[in-house]
């Protein structure tokens, strides 16, 4: 039976809190919150497995913790992962800022060095994306092209990360290369699963190197994100604006046998609800609670470099997160 | 008359670097059309195909 600490009880942290304590095999959940009354009230509705902790970043792990799970503002998680490699614990952050996860990958060598797996971007894109681009990788005989598409942002941590990352100029990845791209723009209309259908989304850079990790030597790799609407704009507004659906397209494109082909996948959710699933899987893959959804391995990796796509899909369907494949001709 | 004619050839030389353009973007293009038609249909276990 494992203890994991889980850091952030916002939109994501809740809905991680949720799956974990609801997984056989996570005994005790202690919750840290950098507002008190948040963890409190997050902690109080987890029941007995849950626990409140008085933590944070910059300071010894409690004590009994197996994995320490992130669910923080930008920044935030790259003290609370060099916390976990002081204290020789695996670490699993849900991150989609590019800056954060560029300095988390920066510390790959000190993961491998302390024989822990630091698990990158375990959220809606990057995470479940770099799952789906690698159970589709699976399918082909080689992969030479991914474009992954994500609308929404799961909680204001990511709303902002979503702002920050439309407002640079975008990069994609050519020849296992991040390169920015010269100017902003690329706007393009992606199809997601329905009720969110067809939006504009432009390209990112947040999480491509992480691609890599799902398929090396990958020649070329786009993210995409959607520019969501301004809740303040909306009315009458909602109590709760960034509990929207979130959508996500994954396009494989591959070769099997001489045939060069596309796959498309697709999900759709509550952004929140699927990145605190995601995030809650993984944290208990790496504990050992869920021991067939990852392979892990010393050092720091994007999901698509450690789990078993199968298993993880698995996983995820049975805790309601459903992945849809796009079944079409393509029309010249 | 000779004005006429400059027009009209320059009008075809936008037209033939035009087409010649095009021509290159096809020849080198993307290799392919994603699929546009069709419908989502739900992952089931155990293979999720």
């Amino acid at each position: 039976m494992s203890t994991v600490l889980l850091v952030g009880a916002g939109a994501v942290g809740a809905r991680a809190a949720r799956q974990l304590v609801e997984t056989t095999g996570i005994s005790r959940l202690l919750i840290a919150d950098a507002r008190p009354a948040r963890a409190a009230e997050v902690g109080a509705a987890m029941g007995e497995r849950a626990e409140i902790v008085d933590w944070q970043p910059g300071n010894t792990l409690p004590d009994g913790v197996d994995v320490v799970a992130c669910a923080v503002p930008a920044g935030d998680d790259v003290t609370i992962v060099r916390d976990a490699l002081d204290a020789g614990v695996p670490c699993v952050s849900a991150s989609d800022d590019t800056a954060t996860i560029q300095e988390l990958l920066e510390l790959h060598s000190a993961a491998r060095d302390t024989g822990v797996c630091v698990v990158i971007g375990a959220g809606l894109a990057p995470g479940l994306s770099d799952v789906l681009v690698r159970h589709a990788a699976d399918s082909f005989d080689a992969v030479d092209d991914v474009n992954v598409a994500r609308w929404g942002a799961a909680g204001e941590a990511s709303a902002s990360s979503v702002r920050v990352a439309l407002g640079d100029r975008g990069a994609e990845l050519r020849d296992g290369t991040v390169v920015e791209l010269r100017k902003r723009g690329g706007e393009e209309l992606v199809w997601f699963p329905n009720p969110v259908d067809a939006r504009p989304c432009e390209p990112v850079g947040n999480g491509l190197e992480l691609l890599t990790h799902a398929v090396p030597k990958l020649a070329r790799g786009t993210i995409r994100f959607g520019r969501a609407d301004k809740p303040a704009r909306s009315w009458p507004r909602r109590s709760d604006p960034m509990n929207e659906w979130g959508a996500l397209r994954v396009e494989v494109w591959g070769r099997r046998g001489p045939a060069r082909e596309p796959v498309v996948f697709g999900a759709i959710d509550r952004t929140a609800t699927a990145t605190g699933t995601v995030l809650a899987i993984t944290a208990a893959g790496l504990a050992g609670a869920l021991p067939t959804v990852l392979v892990p391995r010393a050092g720091g990796f994007g999901l698509g470099g450690v789990v078993e796509p199968r298993a993880f899909l698995a996983e995820l369907a049975r805790r309601g997160v459903k992945v849809a494949i796009f079944e079409g001709v393509p029309v010249a | 008359m000779l004005r006429a004619m400059r027009a009209f050839r320059r009008g075809l030389i936008v037209v033939g670097a035009a087409a010649i353009a095009g021509l290159l973007m096809r020849v080198r293009g993307k290799g392919g059309v994603p699929p546009t038609n069709g419908g989502w249909r739900e992952l089931e276990a155990p293979d999720f195909r």
